[in-house]
């Protein structure tokens, strides 16, 4: 149900699956959050793959939703654990902060701490468009079916001598090269992090959160048709 | 350990076995007495892909591993074959995609900008924007069109001379190939047929050198010396002065792709009750529908194909070590060559295509000496009867050549001697065919010329050809016989085998348009 | 006398002398009264002198026996000492030698139904010219007049052997008949029926072009002078008691004959022979020049063509052997009669030995019967049995069968063309042909099969016993010695059928292999695009480009608003073609040509691609290989055709007019359709110095006529019913090029798959450009 109303209202693509398909039993999936569709769409894509999904923010949900979460005691990490032997897979939605411009904010390290506990591969996500499909300040999805995208990189298994920083490190890395897809392409956003001659942003300061803004809600500039009418 | 293959030997019990016909599926009830040759049961494909191929990718056969051989500045061409057919279920992303997906991140990792990707065609056709995104994935091609990903253009001016065939005549090679410091190759090879010359540089060839290296004269003195000393032996692990192959080998297994199929790979005494229920759905629509919604039944019923194993390393290295993984596949017992054999011929699983008579003839003919088997599976002078309709239908836009090769060529001989003296220059200088070859998505004007020469060994092999079901005019063009059911092919081939012929039928269909261009 | 030698040593004259019994007249006085001299009247035709025409002449197969018997040298000797030929024609005779012993006239119109004036001039103003001639040399031979036995009219009972009575007067008549044709070609220029010329012409010729009309209505209006000259004859004909202006016309020359010769105090004979047919004896049994009254019939009856014939099962038909015609007048030239006495005889056989209708039925039925004539599909033909159900009810069934053939035809060619209406189309021209050959047939022999008229011919009887008993096998002309059924079944049938099996016997052609074109560096060879070279046309294309630029979601709309305004572009494209393209190209303005250039290389070229002709390719290649230069000449617009340019040397396409870039929606000149089209033709032969006679022009459509009408190889190919029409007319070579068999729903199918295009802006960044990176 909710799957069909996520693809009446947004144009979803979904790549890197079948890194997920291939290795079976439980994820513990870490995706970046930029706004209230994530979950959704994020267990829309995964409906064929994972049967039984919990999904948990590292930032308290408010609402109602919160006090089921502390019911449920999602939060607490000996809870995951178990969920995660039964066969449960976890959606973490691993920033600390979730910013209001849809870029990439620090992750926690409890994700990566969970991950090497059990032993269960830890899948970076990255969702793209979705902070401009449904930006904070909206009720309702964009209309005209804007589309956003869920990337999956690789799993990354974590043994029990790894530091979770350096997984941690990996995870954000490997969310940042599915969110550079957008502007560099495939090849281009992997080909960045090994090019230090060109630095990420061009002054060496942090953008203006204003330009961030701009930049996160700009129109996409999606394969179209070619415009041979005027 | 999968189970080897069998010979079954037909009794009055034996349930009508699967034959397929073009876009048809039969149940044919075969003679008492006749044997019917089992392939090996399919290799478990490998479950996790993302892992074997890196493995592969980092501890490569007789090589360094290839994060050691990509350098900052380097100049990089991936070459990846193109068989025409889907490879893997068609949900699943192709293979191709994923070793290059891999290939390229170890790329981007050590600082390469130069890539170019290019499909190593040889003289089949184009791919378009579409082919090449289903082969690559959309994020990989967009990410490389329009300029640094294409295919081999046979035609091009930019080609590099880099060694002679034994007549003299250059070899010249595709020039970026040629040019680059490191050429990944990745190559396919199915379970029936094999993966083709050893260096891939073959399908990267321009026409002048396809042309001299293909042609009948130098096939059959091929074929007649004793000691094959290819030209190419030099490029198999260098092309040219600097580019050095690096290979990624892919051996593939057939696997069904769609629900309703898995039952035609399966031994038909083995199937259950809801296979035999299936079987029966397939027969009646087969026979209710019309020709062109047959053809998309196929899709449904296809045959996919799984992958059995991923090695990498020097191509000089590789290259036996999956022609030895293949040979495992084959089946090398049976008592004796029979005197009547039988091959089924499906159509590829491209949508709304079936194949043209003359590559259906050439597919099926290539089962003699390349098929699922060591040795011929009819002896020297027997029969070998087809299925396939050999409708005389030919791809607007693929197939000009084969049109005009078709209409104007075997209408006058069916001899290749003949053909290769009298049309294959005219064919090789014709303006329009190269222009469609070049813009448009065409195969070479030679190609035809090339299949039908692939297919003279088999037709000199047998005394009598015969297609079931075949479509009266265009099987006379070719040359063959054709009949409407296996009752009267045997009778027809009653005249040279005798009344009570020995029968093996090849169960399966042949994966492979064995080594054409 | 001891040997019989008639005409011993005459000089006789033969006006004729190249028709039917003219010929065996002159063979007979070659062959067997060898101290004869003919001076012949004969007209040069075309380029053939008199002499010229004599020579062919005596190829002849008449003279085949006399000239086994006596030799070739004989055969030119009799030529040049024998013979002598005048050189004129029948209106105005020169010079006619003063010292004829005997004139022949059997010179006459050979058709039954000329128009009036024609027939006037030929029979009466020919004798009148004749006699006049004679007149003036002041000599005295005896003529001898070659009329026919239907002068006598439409009458029942017997009818004798002497001067006609009638009071028509010949002068009236003559000056009426020539006054006839003034009449008619004035009337024919009356506005009223030129409109309906130019209707009718218009409704056959409109899509060609104007020129096309005019000449098609003129064509129309001197048929219809024909035509009603022709009514003119026949009724007036019919209304003075004749079945036919040739009966009529003879009786009228009869009468000049009458007044001019024996009424100037000369020795005159008539001779009235029926329906002369086959010889009985000589030269040799079966000689037949052509076929005459009676043999059309024989022929499509034994075809199976005549399922029942309008006649009286005991009428009388009234034929006569030609040699018995012969001997018969020969010897009544010997035998002058008194001055200013004419003498007649009728030549038939009716009187003392008739051959009824049902006889000739029975002998025809019973030789078809027994030799059917082979037919290639068929086997044998059955020929049907007659019932004689009476001329009214022939009338009334052929009448149903004519009209209800028209409005076939006139329906398939309001039909698409198909394989299937084609062949209808065909076999419906052919039972056109039928049945306008049973109407001909029924109307012409109606008064000759329905008459009761028998022709006594005791005369001629009285002058056969005159010969000598020894001379009569040579000489004799004794319709009793007749045995029907034999000479029926052994000497005529055959002779009629001979021509007719020797054509169908003949071994079937084996097909033809396709000869190579002949090298012709000044011929040209002209194609046209759509339908003939692309299996579409311009509406589909300008789907496809329109198509691939929209997002699938615009892409009902856009379809609902093209079949929206598609009468609008019928009713443009009924009135003229050129018009439909100019209405039609307004829905490209706007377009960024630079885009759309773009689009056709990357897609919507490969889908344009697929609706080629491989036969078309195959064709022009064939051109190519005999160094003809290959020319496109179409109305699409020149970027839509550029996927095609390099099949051909030379491309003449529309081009749009344009504004920065941007289409107006106008064409920059007009389109070259139709006429156009043909004009520009004639102008790039001048130009180019294209051989336009030996050059090929390929189109599918009647429009396409006026253009390929001025080569000398017209090709139609996949022709509409219309140009399929006209092309069997003029045998012009006809295409079956195949549709492919690549639906438009796949064409479709790709392109909602094939081509999404990245929009210019967001191009792949892959850092740096590689030609910027310097390699270690």
């Amino acid at each position: 149900m909710a799957g069909l109303a996520i693809r009446l209202a947004v144009t979803p693509s979904v790549h890197g699956l079948e890194h997920v398909k291939e290795q079976g039993g439980p994820f513990i999936f870490v995706a970046n959050h930029p706004s209230e569709l994530d979950e959704a769409l994020v267990r829309n894509a995964l409906r064929s793959v994972v049967p039984r999904l919990v999904s948990v923010a590292v930032e308290p949900r408010g609402g109602i939703r919160g006090l089921v979460d502390q019911a449920l005691s999602l939060r607490s990490a000996s809870r995951l654990s178990a969920l995660l032997k039964s066969g449960t897979s976890v959606l973490l939605f691993a920033e600390t902060t979730r910013t209001g411009d849809g870029s990439l904010a620090p992750l926690d390290l409890g994700a990566a701490a969970l991950g090497i506990r059990t032993g269960v591969p830890l899948v970076p996500v990255a969702l793209l468009g979705t902070f401009r499909a449904l930006p904070p300040w909206r009720l309702t999805v964009e209309p005209g079916r804007p589309r956003v995208s869920v990337l999956f990189s690789r799993p990354i298994r974590a043994g029990s001598g790894d530091e979770s920083s350096a997984v941690t490190e990996s995870i954000a890395q490997a969310i940042e090269v599915g969110l550079a897809e957008e502007s560099r392409g495939w090849y281009g956003a992997r080909r960045s992090p090994a090019d230090v001659v060109v630095p990420r942003e061009t002054e060496g300061q942090p953008e203006a959160g204003w330009r961030r803004m701009w930049k996160a809600t700009a129109t996409p500039t999606g394969p179209t048709r070619r415009r041979v009418w005027q | 350990m999968s189970r080897p293959g069998f010979v079954l030997s037909v009794d009055a019990q034996t349930p009508p076995l699967v034959v397929f016909q073009g876009e048809k599926v039969l149940l044919e009830r075969l003679p008492v007495d006749a044997s019917v040759l089992y392939p090996p049961e399919a290799l478990q494909g490998i479950r996790s892909l993302d892992e074997a191929i890196s493995r592969a990718l980092d501890a490569p056969v007789d090589s360094e591993p290839l994060r050691a051989l990509l350098k900052r500045g380097s100049r990089v061409t991936i070459v990846f074959e193109d068989l025409s057919q889907p490879v893997t279920s068609r949900t699943a992303p192709d293979v191709r995609q994923r070793v290059i997906e891999l290939v390229l991140e170890r790329a981007a990792a050590a600082g390469v900008d130069d890539v170019e990707l290019i499909a190593a065609t040889g003289l089949r056709r184009r791919l378009t924007a579409h082919d090449l995104q289903r082969v690559l994935g959309e994020r990989v091609y967009a990410s490389f069109a329009p300029d640094h990903v294409r295919s081999h253009d046979a035609e091009d001016e930019n080609l590099q001379v880099v060694g002679e065939l034994a007549d003299g005549t250059p070899i010249e090679v595709n020039g970026r190939v040629a040019s680059s410091d490191l050429v990944i190759s990745v190559r396919l090879a199915t379970a029936v047929g094999n993966e083709g010359a050893a260096a891939v540089a073959t399908k990267l060839i321009g026409a002048k050198t396809a042309r001299a290296r293909g042609s009948f004269a130098v096939r059959t003195a091929a074929a007649a010396a004793e000691i094959s000393t290819d030209a190419f032996d030099d490029l198999v692990d260098t092309i040219g002065d600097k580019a050095q192959v690096f290979t990624v080998d892919v051996t593939l297994t057939p696997e069904p792709t769609g629900p309703a199929s898995a039952f035609l790979s399966k031994r038909e005494r083995e199937w259950s009750l809801t296979d035999r229920a299936l079987s029966a759905g397939l027969q009646a629509a087969t026979r209710i529908l019309p020709a062109r919604a047959r053809i998309g039944l196929a899709q449904v019923s296809g045959v996919g194909y799984g992958v059995t194993s991923v090695v990498a390393g020097k191509p000089s290295s590789v290259h036996p070590l999956t022609e030895a993984f293949l040979a495992q596949q084959q089946v090398a017992q049976f008592d004796r060559p029979a005197d009547v054999a039988l091959f089924g011929i499906p159509n590829p699983g491209t949508i709304g295509s079936s194949l043209n008579p003359v590559t259906a003839a050439a597919l099926g003919l290539g089962q003699i000496f390349n098929g699922a088997t060591a040795e011929p599976v009819v002896r020297a002078g027997g029969t070998a009867i087809f299925y396939h309709p050999l409708t005389p239908w030919f791809h607007p836009l693929h197939d000009p050549a084969y049109i005009d090769f078709f209409a104007e060529v075997l209408t006058q001989s069916t001899d290749p001697a003949v053909i290769s003296e009298q049309f294959e220059e005219k064919f090789a200088a014709d303006p329009w065919y190269r222009h469609v070859y070049q813009t448009s998505s065409s195969n070479h004007a030679l190609h035809p010329f090339h299949a039908w020469y692939s297919a003279a060994p088999a037709i000199a092999h047998l005394g009598e050809i015969i297609f079931v079901g075949g479509d009266h005019g265009s099987t006379r063009r070719l040359g063959f016989k054709s009949a409407s059911t296996l009752a009267d092919a045997l009778e027809m081939a009653s005249g040279s085998v005798g009344l009570a012929p020995a029968i093996t039928y090849v169960h399966g269909a042949p994966v492979s348009i064995s080594e054409v261009s | 006398m001891s040997a019989f030698s008639p005409l011993e040593g005459q000089h006789i004259m033969l006006t004729g002398a190249t028709g039917f019994v003219g010929q065996a007249i002159l063979e007979k006085l070659l062959a067997d009264y060898p101290t004869t001299r003919m001076t012949l009247l004969i007209r040069p035709k075309g380029s053939l002198t008199g002499q010229a025409r004599l020579k062919s002449l005596l190829r002849k197969p008449v003279f085949s026996k006399w000239r086994e018997r006596v030799g070739q040298e004989e055969v030119d000797r009799a030529m040049t000492e024998r013979i002598s030929v005048i050189e004129s024609s029948m209106g105005s005779v020169a010079g006619l030698p003063a010292d004829l012993d005997v004139l022949i006239h059997s010179a006459s119109t050979v058709s039954f139904d000329p128009p009036i004036d024609e027939a006037f001039k030929t029979n009466v103003g020919g004798a009148v010219g004749l006699y006049e001639a004679l007149l003036a040399t002041g000599s005295d031979p005896h003529v001898v007049h070659v009329s026919t036995a239907y002068v006598g009219g439409i009458n029942k009972g017997t009818v004798l052997e002497a001067s006609l009575k009638h009071t028509i007067q010949w002068r009236d008549e003559m000056a009426a008949a020539l006054a006839a044709r003034t009449t008619v070609e004035a009337s024919s220029r009356r506005p009223e029926v030129l409109r309906k010329m130019i209707a009718d012409a218009k409704l056959d010729n409109g899509k060609v072009g104007p020129h096309a009309v005019a000449i098609a209505a003129e064509i129309g209006r001197t048929e219809w002078v024909t035509k009603r000259l022709v009514d003119y004859g026949r009724t007036r004909a019919q209304s003075v008691g004749w079945a036919d202006v040739y009966a009529f016309t003879k009786s009228m020359s009869e009468r000049v004959a009458e007044e001019l010769w024996a009424g100037n105090g000369h020795r005159l004979s008539v001779v009235r022979p029926a329906i002369i047919e086959s010889a009985l004896k000589h030269p040799f049994p079966g000689w037949i020049d052509g076929f005459k009254v009676a043999d059309p019939l024989i022929i499509a009856y034994g075809r199976g063509l005549v399922p029942e014939f309008p006649g009286l099962p005991d009428s009388i038909l009234d034929i006569i052997p030609v040699d018995i015609v012969v001997n018969a007048t020969l010897a009544v030239a010997a035998n002058p009669p008194a001055p200013a006495d004419p003498k007649y005889f009728h030549l038939s056989s009716g009187g003392r030995n008739p051959l009824t209708f049902r006889e000739i039925y029975e002998n025809v039925l019973k030789y078809f019967r027994a030799n059917p004539i082979p037919d290639e599909q068929r086997g044998h033909i059955r020929t049907p049995y007659w019932d004689f159900p009476g001329a009214r009810a022939i009338a009334r069934s052929l009448r149903t069968g004519e009209r209800a053939n028209k409005l076939l035809q006139r329906t398939l060619l309001r039909l698409p063309s198909t394989q299937t209406t084609r062949s209808f189309m065909r076999q419906a021209s052919a039972r056109q042909t039928d049945l306008e050959l049973l109407r001909a047939y029924s109307d012409l022999y109606q008064n000759y099969t329905q008459a009761e008229i028998i022709y006594d011919d005791s005369r001629t009887a009285a002058l056969n016993d005159t010969l000598p008993p020894d001379a009569r096998q040579t000489f004799g002309f004794d319709a009793t010695e007749i045995d029907w059924d034999n000479y029926l079944q052994e000497v005529h049938f055959p002779a009629v059928t001979t021509l007719m099996r020797t054509f169908s016997s003949r071994p079937r052609a084996k097909a033809q292999v396709e000869k190579p074109l002949p090298q012709n560096p000044e011929a040209a060879a002209f194609f046209d695009l759509e339908g003939t070279v692309l299996a579409s046309n311009i509406v589909e294309q300008y789907l496809w480009v329109r198509l691939a630029s929209l997002d699938r979601a615009k892409w009902p709309q856009e379809l609902a608003n093209l079949f929206g305004s598609l009468p609008k572009y019928l009713a443009a494209d009924r009135r003229d073609r050129g018009e439909f393209i100019r209405t039609f190209y307004r829905r490209y303005e706007g377009v960024d040509e630079q885009a759309l250039r773009q689009l056709i290389h990357d897609t919507v070229g490969d889908v344009l691609l697929q609706r080629i002709r491989p036969e078309a390719v195959r064709q022009i290649r064939k051109h190519r290989e005999a160094g003809h230069r290959t020319i496109l000449v179409t109305g699409a617009i020149d970027v839509l055709v550029e996927p095609f340019v390099t099949l051909f040397d030379e491309v003449v396409s529309s081009h749009m007019h344009s504004k920065d870039g941007i289409w107006t929606g106008h064409l920059s000149k007009p389109p070259l359709v139709d006429e156009a089209r043909a004009a520009w033709l004639r102008l790039y032969g001048e130009r180019e110095g294209i051989d336009l006679k030996k050059s090929y022009a390929y189109g599918d459509s009647i429009a396409d006529r006026a253009w390929l009408e001025l080569v000398g190889n017209p090709q139609a190919v996949n022709p509409d019913a219309a140009l399929f029409q006209h092309a069997t007319q003029k045998h012009w070579r006809i295409h079956q090029w195949s549709d492919h068999n690549h639906s438009r729903f796949d064409t479709v199918g790709e392109l909602l798959r094939g081509d999404i295009v990245q929009s210019a802006s967001s191009t792949p960044a892959l850092g740096p450009s590689p030609k910027e990176i310097t390699h270690e």
